[in-house]
């Protein structure tokens, strides 16, 4: 490990006198609580509840709040009641079996089509044109639902936190990508000086932008205890907890309805989003935000209406997954675009070419595209490596003239194109506030603060460090990256990365670089982000820029269905990508294969749906999840580029999961319109195709 | 019940319910903590660690099952040549990976090479099937593994 990251894991560290904690849970979905009876608790065990919070009881996150054990109104399966601490973690879990909690009933709040006024918790209305009036005069709309339900991220190290507490102060070790508002939260909960606190950000891993706040109730909730007992505490997530009442992505479902011209372009188009938020969605505003503005894709429709709603329901807190809903959005929209061509025999590639917005024109947040997306170039290449116009035809051929789908091969392929947004300036608070410092010392060693938990993002700023610089990269350190002595700042990110935090350094590092040869050392430059003034979002109106670079890219996915278990696989899948230069092409494209990973277990195995309040399946054991020595082959492919480096690590989520489900609608002409897609869907999808045939 | 094991070249007794995850004992009697609990269901690799020279999910293991036996983890395994093969090989192929699940990693990698000095990729991916982990990539680790054999290849040239 790099220095900087010590301790390297939370579950690893244990405190003398060390008390264990585990969560008392709510055990109905909604209702009010009545009454928690412990059991007779031995000595050195402790139940505490909201009652014993000196603070506030809740937690803000960008202007919404959570509690930390809920007082009365029980929203939720499994939401937290208490914290039940004592010395051994055995008796601690029999004990918090034991509790009793009286509630009384109340009927769920559902997630529904058809909803109240009250379940809004977030909406955006945005269009442009008349969008409702040309689908009404239409002679022919296309309509496409599509679901994607909950997806968890899949810690290995679950979720948890450990606090140790002295005279002085309190200091929480947690894996957070948001170390400052761990501070703040506990400050506020227990009242106490931010001063008297200090945060230790362990490992990370990948964290999917699902330790945002969620790190920050869990370390509230251990450093009431340990306050409270003047003891250390730790509290560690079982598997099952984890999986159970852990931060999920929403589960949304997104209508599209479209007209096209006489020459088969886009003329108009209504969308309606609606995301399932839970009883809490801290960051649902910004969810909304995004996928609102994701909803045309990388395409020009002059004439749109999208209609987003986040709806409250009766489920554990969502949240965000890498992608911030974009993901969900593309596989909507690219879903719908397949079907539309299909329907009306279109070349998938001449007509994106035609449809792609591109230099000169106009996008859904009113913004002129200044450069071009090369979308030609990156289409031509895809179609190239992987033989696309040649296959497809002699695919379309066979498919077209079987008669039953024991004839094979069964195979498929399609085209999906996209454009991760990078460093969403659309941020609360705006631009997200980042600094780094970096300190060139009186032996030319250089320090650097900043908020960089990934191992490849560290491993890129050092490079950049070094080069700029000119010292060798083991002169180069990260410092301790605690609250103490990192700036205050808003959350790490996946996409903020290498867009807003990569560049500082450099800057930095520049600065340094121009100084160190006139001015004495040592010599400590400090940046911090600011959006430019040109390039202002307005989040009222939704018009602006929204992200700071966007990175445009095209993957084509072959499919072949086994005709005995119907299991689709993918034969490979091939990725052209414009992202800018690349600055260590081994971790960018590990990056993109990361993405791809979960892009594929997401289309064809990772399983989640809701029953009665709970996730089925109830049980972390039967999540199924692709391991990686099962993914399938893909090749990467760059343009060459000198324009700065942008993200791309949330690209293959963006463009697999559509035109993987494209490749099946070849092959069965039947579209799947939800992830994952299993045998028994495809099934499903055949049967009902036959029967309505 | 008492259960008398080799630890890590050790003998070493314990008295504990035979029910207990061999992880735990691990953990909690011995602080040896490159055992990690993941997913307590023998998928992500975490609590790896070498029960009679082969690579074992402690996790599913019953503590009354190490009775007489050799238990080997990764704090003792460190010291040894073949890890310093694996790990160097891994920096050089310039493996992304956050370490929780580096017990599952490394123990695998040591295992297939030691069996089968040239592994093919579809070994090494075969291998790796009860590795769960969303931080590394597969690709990497197949190269990384690669570069571990032949490290080892040379050493024993």
């Amino acid at each position: 490990m790099t220095d900087g990251h010590a301790p390297a894991f939370f579950s690893d560290l244990d405190f003398p006198d060390q008390l264990y904690g585990m969560l008392v849970r709510s055990t109905i979905q909604r209702g009010y609580l009545v009454d928690i009876k412990p059991p007779p608790m031995p000595d050195g065990y402790r139940l505490y509840t909201a009652t014993d919070i000196p603070g506030e009881n809740r937690l803000t996150v960008t202007g919404t709040t959570v509690p930390v054990f809920t007082p009365y109104e029980i929203q939720y399966y499994g939401e937290p009641l208490g914290i039940l601490v004592g010395p051994d973690p055995e008796k601690v879990q029999e004990l918090v079996s034991e509790v009793l909690v009286e509630t009384e009933l109340l009927s769920p709040v559902q997630f529904t089509d058809r909803f109240a006024a009250s379940q809004v918790v977030a909406k955006r209305i945005h269009f442009s044109g008349n969008a409702d009036v040309q689908l009404d005069k239409a002679e022919r709309v296309f309509e496409t639902e599509c679901e994607t339900p909950a997806q968890d991220h899949y810690y290995t190290e679950t979720l948890g936190v450990a606090v140790s507490v002295s005279s002085e102060r309190l200091d929480i070790y947690c894996a957070t990508q948001w170390p400052h508002h761990v501070k703040n939260s506990v400050s506020a909960v227990l009242d106490l000086d931010p001063a008297e606190i200090r945060v230790i950000p362990t490992v990370i891993g990948e964290a999917l932008d699902g330790k945002i706040w969620f790190p920050s109730l869990i370390a509230a909730q251990a450093a009431l205890a340990s306050v409270l007992s003047r003891k250390p505490v730790k509290l560690v997530f079982t598997r099952q907890e984890d999986f159970l009442f852990s931060v999920k992505s929403a589960p949304v479902r997104i209508r599209y309805r479209t007209v096209l011209d006489e020459q088969f372009a886009l003329k108009a188009m209504h969308v309606r989003i609606l995301i399932n938020a839970g009883a809490y969605s801290p960051l649902i505003d910004e969810i909304v935000d995004r996928m609102t503005i994701a909803a045309t894709g990388p395409y020009y429709c002059p004439e749109f209406r999208i209609e987003t709603y986040a709806l409250r329901s009766s489920l554990p807190p969502m949240g965000a997954f890498s992608g911030w809903g974009d993901t969900q959005v593309s596989f909507a929209l690219e879903n719908h675009i397949s079907r539309v061509l299909s329907e009306c025999a279109l070349s998938p590639t001449e007509w994106r070419k035609e449809n792609l917005l591109d230099r000169g024109r106009i996008t859904l947040t009113g913004n002129e595209l200044k450069q071009s997306r090369r979308f030609d170039e990156l289409i031509d290449l895809a179609c190239k490596k992987s033989d696309f116009f040649r296959k497809r035809t002699a695919y379309e051929l066979l498919n077209r003239n079987r008669t039953t789908l024991k004839e094979t091969p069964l195979r498929g392929i399609a085209l999906s194109c996209a454009c991760q947004g990078n460093g969403f300036t659309g941020k609360n608070p705006p631009g997200g506030s980042y600094t780094v410092s970096v300190t060139m010392d009186t032996e030319s060693r250089v320090h650097i603060s900043a908020n960089v938990t990934s191992d490849s993002m560290r491993r890129i700023t050092l490079e950049q460090a070094a080069t700029i610089l000119e010292v060798g990269k083991e002169a180069i350190f990260f410092t301790d990256s605690s609250t103490d002595t990192t700036a205050s700042g808003g959350p790490q990110t996946l996409s903020d990365k290498l867009t807003v935090i990569l560049p500082l350094v450099e800057k930095c590092c520049t600065t340094i670089q121009k100084q160190r040869f006139r001015n004495p050392l040592p010599i400590t430059v400090k940046k911090t982000y600011r959006p430019p003034r040109s390039e202002a979002w307005d989040a009222s109106t939704l018009q602006g820029k929204p992200f700071i670079s966007t990175t445009p890219a095209v993957c084509i996915t072959e499919v072949e269905l086994d005709p005995l278990t119907w299991t689709p696989s993918v034969r490979k899948a091939w990725f052209v990508i414009d992202a800018g230069k690349i600055l260590d092409e081994g971790a960018v494209r590990s990056a993109i294969r990361r993405s791809f990973t979960l892009a594929c277990s997401r289309s064809m195995a990772e399983y989640l749906v809701i029953r009665d309040g709970r996730f089925a399946p109830g049980d972390s054991v039967q999540y199924d999840m692709l391991p990686p020595s099962e993914m399938p082959p893909v090749d990467i492919y760059f343009l060459d580029s000198t324009e700065a480096p942008r993200g791309v690590g949330t690209l293959a989520q963006l463009l697999f999961p559509p035109a993987f489900t494209s490749a099946l609608h070849q092959i069965i002409r039947k579209g799947a319109t939800s992830l994952p897609v299993r045998p028994e869907d495809i099934y499903t999808l055949v049967t009902r195709k036959e029967e309505a045939e | 019940m008492i259960i008398p094991f080799v630890l890590n070249g050790d003998l070493v007794y314990i008295d504990a319910n035979p029910g207990e995850r061999l992880v735990h004992i691990l953990r909690r009697r011995f602080t040896l903590l490159s055992a990690r609990e993941g997913c307590n269901s023998g998928r992500c690799g975490s609590c790896m660690v070498l029960m009679n020279d082969q690579p074992v999910p402690s996790c599913l293991v019953p503590v009354f099952q190490v009775k007489n036996n050799s238990v080997v983890t990764l704090e003792h395994f460190s010291k040894t040549d073949e890890y310093h093969d694996i790990i160097t090989a891994f920096e050089e192929a310039g493996i992304s990976m956050c370490g929780f699940c580096n017990a599952g990693k490394i123990f695998i990698t040591h295992t297939l090479i030691r069996d089968n000095p040239r592994p093919t990729n579809d070994e090494i991916r075969a291998m790796f099937s009860g590795n769960m982990c969303r931080c590394t990539d597969i690709e990497d680790l197949i190269n990384g593994v690669r570069k571990a054999a032949a490290r080892r290849r040379r050493r024993h040239a």
